[in-house]
């Protein structure tokens, strides 16, 4: 059996290398995924420990993340093509007009 | 070591290898097939928490849906990458600090996951009818769900035991069964959860159905009203007139 700790362990380092993805990449879609990455990363703790105490919960949770991450996907996305059609970059460097 | 602990590390190694090949490829579209893979060998990971019908989801959602929306998106807004700077003059003080703010967050992630045993201190330790009752002034087994036995272990300066069952009384107490020497009065040791064997149903697609349509009902409705705002929403929002 593997033990949840283990889980646990491969999930902070999967978040950490969201977080990464996050603050170093100036796409905007590959930020998106990073976003994803992390995402997942919590799904992951939530089902190695829902088998540790052999408690369905867990999944429950996990199934709801899933959900709202598809959703979140789909509107980011269409963000995404709006933003594009009024500045013609995905570039989060550039898309800064809240910043003046 | 079992055979799904190996499996285990196979997978979770492939997986953070694709992961960081989101963050280091030089392409979206090559960034986007890295998290395909990521997603894959998370869904077998997922499975072999027996978690099955989550794997399965896990592929059809991410693999399936996200994937295609992101592959559509990309190649629908065919966006020119500039190119790249040489590595050496890519080095900026943010870079430099986000890489350390990852490893840093990494580090302390992966420390605090594998230091999850709970510390207690030994309140009382009775013997009744021949079976050894402690009390903890805290433990991570209160109000456990636990079907199997042991529950798990805990380990002290001298003493070793495992934990039997815990009872509805406050404080809860442990039946254990020693397997070194008995814990003292005042003892801080150490406990930490086992892995039992689950029934045969956790995970399954029934289980999770019975779960939904009974304790998270009303989540389960609203979620499905979230999507579709969301798909409305990405409509409205990506269409240049309606």
């Amino acid at each position: 059996m593997v033990p949840a700790s283990w889980a646990a362990a491969v999930a902070g380092v999967m978040f950490a290398v969201g977080v990464l993805g996050v603050l170093t990449r100036r796409s905007a879609l590959v930020v998106f995924m990073c976003v994803e990455l992390m995402l997942n990363a919590a799904n992951l703790t939530f089902l190695a420990y829902a088998r540790q105490w052999g408690n369905m919960d867990g999944h429950a949770i996990a199934f709801f993340v899933m959900a709202v991450a598809a959703a979140e996907a789909a509107v980011g996305l269409a963000v995404m093509i709006a933003v594009f059609r009024t500045r013609g970059t995905l570039n989060v460097d550039e898309v800064d007009i809240m910043k003046n | 070591m079992t055979a799904a602990q190996v499996f285990f590390i196979v997978f979770a190694a492939l997986m953070l290898l694709a992961s960081f090949g989101v963050v280091v490829a030089k392409n979206q579209v090559y960034a986007a097939m890295s998290l395909v893979v990521s997603m894959f060998f998370l869904a077998a990971i997922y499975a072999l928490l027996s978690a099955d019908t989550l794997a399965i989801l896990q592929v059809l959602v991410y693999a399936g849906a996200i994937m295609v929306l992101f592959l559509f998106v990309i190649m629908l807004l065919s966006i020119e990458e500039k190119p790249r700077l040489p590595f050496l003059q890519s080095i900026s003080p943010v870079r430099v600090l986000s890489v350390l703010a990852g490893a840093v967050l990494a580090v302390a992630l992966v420390a605090a996951s594998l230091n999850a045993g709970t510390k207690a201190v030994v309140k009382s330790v009775q013997s009744q009818n021949g079976d050894w009752v402690v009390t903890f002034d805290h433990s991570p087994f209160r109000g456990s769900l636990y079907a199997s036995s042991p529950l798990g272990e805990g380990v002290g300066a001298e003493s070793r035991f495992e934990v039997l069952s815990v009872g509805m009384q406050v404080p809860p107490q442990h039946l254990i069964r020693p397997l070194g020497a008995l814990p003292k009065v005042g003892e801080v040791v150490t406990l930490s959860p086992g892995v039992s064997a689950v029934q045969p149903r956790f995970g399954t697609l029934s289980e999770l159905g019975t779960l939904m349509y009974s304790r998270y009902l009303l989540p389960f409705e609203v979620t499905s009203l979230l999507l579709l705002v969301a798909i409305v929403g990405a409509v409205v929002v990506a269409k240049e007139r309606i």
